[in-house]
């Protein structure tokens, strides 16, 4: 579950950075916005993608961490990249919806546990 | 220099990478599959039976120390492996005989034992090369002595870096083309793709490169230690750099009782938790200086030594290292260790393998890519150039022509009759005759008709390995899925979404292939009709 959490993290905080970017915010939004709103999802996407760091070295040790990490984001700018050809307007809510189901998911397994 | 830093880096990626590019690409693919290798090597055994749920360590050790005390009182070492751990599906004891006089080593038996009696299972499988073949392929080739091998994939491995920095070097906008992919533009989807691939997966890239030199840094690099400590000294060099020690002639020491390994591992377990011992190894038993090893299973950390040790008479921990890890050895084993995927659970696994096949996409757009560039020149001029012709053609019959060849091995797995003579043998040659009919074929087909042919050759090579398995063994998916045995499964599973992706190819090519080229488009993609060369 922390994996999955690690990777929607990874996904939401690179659809942030991708969001700030000009040439991908006529995909997202259909125009360009204003520098104050991108600069607001650099930073957020900057600190999601650490909370997937901090998610993945929770979930391994922390050497295997720190390479599986670096694979995961990999794997998520591979999705994010891909998402912003075929499906942009979709990036951004599939994003929140897959973090919030694998926050759920960590939530309900931390209360089972 | 004329001409600009990126100019000349472009040069050179491009020509490294052309050069080597064939070799690389076999190289990926064998190299990805190593990752499953035990699981690949399940799958070629269908006379293993289903995976099952394996007993605890605490009930299965005393079975696997009667065996050794029976078979190997006075052996040098005795060796338990618990299943349950990828790639130990089995539960084996093992032995190594003291060294006979003027030999190095003693021999080295392993049985596999039957869970609930301790019995040798006696039974084996059918001689196959199974996934750890393909392994071996990656770094010593086939065909060829050992050390030719390496010094081929070492000398493309250094190709490989040189085209990694050089392409990061030629990459204009790194950061600002992160996330771009613009589909069905010609070259410019190509170059996108290419980069995506290379840039999402940069760090494996570059890991897996330099990772898999060191590995054999002292056959591509002698010079070194054999000047300081001379030619003949390699063991003396090994030694003082990573704490080797040779093989000592010490006789045995008296005969003592060896202790019980039981609380050994209860202990272990009480440190590790369970399902974590991977196995035992005791040197010396039933001697005065016998001593114990409990393993743990890998994932712990991207180093070994999760070893705890016990004296094999008094039964005492030690907690302390026997002795500190050097240096050399810690750097060389986490690089190992990154290289190999030793550390690596489900999700790692599944990662280095996209990673890996992110790999073998990357060698296999930038060889297409080489030839698209030039096309397009070659298309303004309107002239024919028979060098890119053969390009084109060792392109199909690597980037298609390999994955067809890989699942000919797996179709002659289930095909060759078990009783055959040298029948592991027989299904690397079925793989490399079918790649080299792979070659061959393009030849004669114009180039697209070519890449879609071959594509749907191997969609139906791949999509028909779950039939195929399941007309000729039983071990089939209505049999593995209900069992539980997702190993199985899962190969079944793979070889069908392989097939599905090659049909999905095959298609697309296809598709492109109908469309006339649109007279806006300025570049052409490699579907497109190329410049017909005369034979």
């Amino acid at each position: 579950m922390m994996g999955l959490l690690s990777f929607s993290l990874a996904v939401s905080g690179l659809s942030g950075i991708a969001a700030a970017m000009p040439k991908h915010q006529r995909d997202l939004f259909g125009r360009t916005t204003e520098p104050g709103r991108a600069r607001a999802s650099r930073v957020a996407g900057w600190l999601l993608l650490a909370g997937s760091l901090i998610a993945a070295l929770s979930f391994w040790p922390v050497s295997v961490g720190l390479a599986g990490w670096t694979g995961l984001v990999g794997a998520a700018s591979f999705v994010v990249a891909l998402c912003l050809t075929y499906r942009p307007r979709a990036l951004l809510p599939g994003a929140a919806v897959a973090l919030a189901a694998s926050l759920c998911g960590w939530a309900v397994q931390g209360w089972i546990s | 220099m004329k001409e600009g830093l990126r100019q000349s880096m472009a040069w050179l990626h491009s020509w490294a990478g052309l050069l080597v590019g064939w070799v690389l690409f076999f190289v990926f693919v064998t190299g990805t599959l190593g990752y499953v290798n035990t699981e690949i090597d399940h799958w070629m055994r269908p006379e293993e039976p289903l995976l099952s749920r394996p007993l605890p360590p605490q009930e299965l050790l005393p079975r696997a120390v009667d065996y050794l005390r029976a078979k190997a009182p006075d052996a040098q070492n005795w060796y338990i492996t618990f299943p349950g751990a990828r790639g130990n599906r089995d539960f084996t004891a093992a032995w190594r005989e003291r060294p006979a006089e003027g030999e190095e080593y003693g021999k080295y038996t392993r049985d596999r034992l039957d869970q609930a009696t301790g019995r040798r299972i006696v039974a084996e499988p059918r001689e196959t090369g199974g996934g750890s073949t393909l392994y071996r392929m990656h770094y010593e080739l086939h065909y060829m002595p050992y050390d030719w091998g390496i010094r081929i994939v070492g000398i493309c491995a250094m190709f490989m870096l040189v085209a990694i920095v050089s392409g990061v070097i030629t990459h204009k906008k790194i950061f600002a083309d992160f996330f771009t992919f613009r589909p069905a533009k010609g070259q410019r989807s190509w170059l996108d793709g290419h980069n995506l691939l290379s840039v999402a997966g940069l760090p494996f890239h570059l890991m897996i490169t330099y990772s898999g030199l060191v590995i054999f840094m002292f056959a591509y690099m002698p010079v070194g230690p054999d000047l300081i400590f001379g030619a003949d000294q390699r063991d003396r060099f090994f030694q003082q750099a990573y704490g080797y020690e040779p093989q000592d002639d010490k006789p045995p020491a008296p005969h003592a009782v060896l202790a019980p390994i039981g609380p050994m591992i209860a202990q272990a377990e009480q440190m590790w938790g369970p399902g974590q011992i991977d196995r035992v190894s005791i040197d010396n038993p039933g001697r005065a200086d016998a001593r114990v090893f409990v393993s743990r299973v890998s994932g712990s950390t991207l180093t070994w030594g999760g070893d705890l040790r016990f004296d094999g008479v008094s039964g005492k921990f030690h907690p302390e290292p026997e002795k500190p890890p050097r240096t050399a050895n810690v750097i060389g084993d986490v690089l190992r260790s990154l290289h190999e995927g030793i550390f690596a659970g489900p999700i790692i696994r599944l990662l280095y393998l996209i990673c890996g096949a992110s790999g073998a996409a990357m060698i296999g757009t930038g060889l297409t890519l080489w030839s698209t560039k030039r096309k397009v020149k070659l298309a303004k001029s309107g002239k024919a150039h028979f060098g890119i012709a053969v390009v084109d053609r060792l392109n199909v019959g690597t980037i298609i022509g390999l994955p067809i060849a890989v699942a000919a091995y797996f179709w002659a797995n289930r095909l060759i009759p078990v009783g055959l003579e040298h029948r592991a043998d027989w299904e690397v040659h079925a793989m490399f005759i079918t790649w080299a009919v792979m070659f061959i074929y393009p030849i004669w087909r114009p180039l697209p008709r070519a890449w879609i042919e071959m594509c749907w050759l191997a969609a139906a090579a791949f999509a028909l390995i779950p039939l195929l398995n399941a007309l000729t063994t039983d071990r089939h998916l209505g049999v593995s899925i209900p069992a539980g045995d997702w190993i199985l499964a899962g190969f079944d599973l793979s070889a069908l979404g392989t097939g599905l992706f090659f049909g999905w190819l095959a298609r697309k090519l296809a598709r492109r292939a109908a469309q006339p080229a649109p007279a806006a488009r300025k570049t052409r993609s490699p579907a497109v009709p190329a410049p017909q060369v005369a034979h």
